[in-house]
């Protein structure tokens, strides 16, 4: 019997012995799905969403109003605004466990808020629609999950900080986008655009601390945040409102930087390395690459060191913009590196968790393979990979000149 | 809503357990694997209304299995479910012996990416091509790891396999 025979066999046998499941699976993964709109689907909703609530929370603290993406199919909305003169009257929402504190118009009420660090505030008069699937009005709040930043830089996100300083991502639907394919027991997608379901979602950098979704981890988490209207209207409406709620979204309690303890001492050379665990991916038109940072031994300490990629082809740099690329790494080992658990390597995300990515990467005039050589200061280490069109990947079904330029970044 | 929808309820029931056995494959624990089939069919149903209409709607939730279990983001999640969750029973374990204690133990000990693509390529028999799809990387890598999960395999195995060779799998080029 060969080993590839000998391995079907035991696959095959290790499951055929199968006990039952803890729960009844349905209405489990139905469950998830409507209590935890944000976390479990978010990859889903984030590549569906674009960016408008990061407008003012920006423009608070810059004084001037960032660029972000438009949609120019919808005609102007007849809806007048809900303007915000002020947040004195406002009610208070503490949710100590998960280290939340937000204020919220005394004309929305608190639908729901559930163990897993989730509340669901709705207008007064949409507040019987706010925990249905598509609500009609709505804001959801997630906190004490997971850092802000993902594994996988998916084209589309806009940045910025909120007025307590808090980094964070954005998303913005495009309801001209929206697949015109009618769920079973739903409305069919409406043909005018600005009748359609119009979404934002926010990942937010919430500092370090020990609080959060059970089991507690102390370390750097995130507050995520969707935004729902049922169409442009209720957007335009109600979007002041909610972007004003999620500009005063404080933690109780304060937490500590999500860069970590600068107080530690500096990481020595010796005591740490890049690893790039081979995760690589195509988000669309976008490669990248994500690893983090491995603790070699020694006492804990404070690791901040540059890294940069840079693509060659015939050992020469090739001429995209933003190569060589390069991000400043910050946190703490062991707590923020990689772990080894069972022969592979985990890695909880946190800041020194890097990605980079390349998009566009195989426009005319990038043909043939290249490598990518990712260097890091500190520890003088260079690490080399082979490039997206290289080897097998050479001719991919992916690969196409779209017309748009080529661009190397760090995620970050 | 889903309970009113036959076409998930039917997609549901047909593809739910296997989803659950590929996660137990690739976790060795049915606590995880039945969160990280909770999790594919919770997304799937999310974007029921695009995926229906695939021509293997099924592909797209182990697709989205694999990445959940491949995304060490979202796996430090699952394993805090996991931990709230946890009963005696999820440590439920195949019954082996002998050289197949050894096989299934040393599949468990390889490197996710490795064993992820044997798992799809010898429990599902999943052409590599496929695989690749799945894990979304070139069908060359896919045929790397599984090269070097097979050989980790024969060498725990130890004499038995020791001089069998692997025919057509010769590429060991790293990366993409």
């Amino acid at each position: 019997m060969t080993i590839e025979d000998r391995v079907r066999r035991v696959l095959t046998e290790a499951v055929a012995d199968e006990p039952p499941p803890r729960g009844a699976p349905l209405q489990a993964a139905i469950r998830r799905r409507r209590r935890r709109p944000v976390l479990v689907g978010a990859a889903a909703l984030l590549l569906v969403l674009a960016a408008v609530v990061s407008v003012v929370a920006v423009r608070d603290r810059n004084g001037t109003r960032p660029v972000t993406p438009v949609d120019t199919t919808a005609p102007p909305t007849t809806a007048p605004p809900t303007t915000v003169v002020s947040t004195a009257a406002w009610k208070t929402f503490t949710d100590a466990d998960h280290n939340l504190r937000l204020r919220y118009p005394p004309d929305w009420v608190v639908r729901r808020r559930n163990a897993e660090g989730t509340v669901t505030l709705a207008p007064r008069e949409h507040a019987g629609k706010a925990l249905a699937r598509w609500p009609s009005a709505a804001v959801t709040v997630t906190a004490g999950g997971s850092y802000y930043l993902g594994e996988a830089p998916e084209p589309g996100f806009t940045r910025g900080r909120l007025p307590g300083g808090q980094a964070y991502l954005y998303f913005q639907s495009d309801p001209a986008q929206v697949p015109q394919v009618q769920a079973p027991g739903e409305p069919p997608v409406p043909a005018n655009v600005a009748d359609r379901r119009r979404m934002g979602s926010y990942s937010i950098d919430w500092g370090r601390d020990c609080k959060g979704i059970r089991p507690y981890r102390c370390g750097p988490h995130g507050v995520h945040v969707t935004i729902y209207a049922g169409n442009t209207s209720l957007w335009d409406r109600y979007l002041p409102v909610a972007e004003a709620i999620i500009r005063s979204a404080r933690p109780v309690t304060p937490t500590r930087p999500s860069y970590g303890d600068r107080s530690l001492p500096p990481c020595r050379p010796g005591q740490w390395e890049m690893v790039w665990t081979g995760e690589h991916g195509f988000a669309g038109p976008r490669f990248f690459l994500s690893g983090g940072v491995r603790h070699l031994g020694g006492p804990r300490c404070h690791l901040r060191a540059r890294l940069s990629l840079r693509v060659e082809q015939d050992g020469r740099r090739l001429p995209v913009p933003g190569n060589p690329a390069s991000r400043v790494l910050e946190g703490d080992l062991p707590g923020d590196g990689i772990t080894e658990e069972g022969g592979s390597l985990v890695m909880r995300g946190g800041p020194l968790f890097w990605s980079f990515y390349w998009d566009e990467w195989c426009n005319k005039g990038l043909e043939g393979p290249t490598r990518l050589f990712l260097t890091s200061t500190g520890n003088g280490q260079e690490l080399r990979i082979a490039g997206p069109g290289s080897g097998p990947s050479a001719g991919s079904q992916r690969c196409q000149d779209r017309g748009r330029p080529s661009r190397l970044a760090a995620w970050q | 809503m889903a309970r009113d929808d036959p076409d998930f309820l039917e997609f549901f029931a047909a593809e739910f357990w296997p989803l659950r056995r590929v996660g137990f494959l690739l976790t060795g624990d049915w606590g995880q694997a039945e969160e990280l089939a909770q999790e594919a069919m919770a997304r799937t149903y999310a974007v029921w209304p695009r995926v229906r209409g695939y021509d293997r709607p099924a592909a797209f939730a182990r697709k989205v299995l694999v990445n959940r279990h491949r995304s060490l983001l979202r796996r430090a999640v699952v394993e805090a479910r996991h931990l709230v969750a946890s009963r005696p029973e999820d440590s439920h374990q195949p019954d082996f012996g002998g050289d197949d204690l050894v096989l299934w133990q040393a599949l468990q000990r390889l490197p996710s990416r490795q064993r992820a693509a044997i798992v799809l390529r010898y429990y599902l028999d999943l052409p590599e091509a496929e695989v690749a799809r799945v894990l979304g990387v070139p069908p060359g890598t896919v045929k790397s790891w599984t090269h070097r999960g097979l050989a980790r395999l024969r060498d725990r195995l130890g004499p038995t396999y020791a001089g069998e060779r692997l025919a057509g799998n010769t590429s060991t080029e790293a990366g993409p």
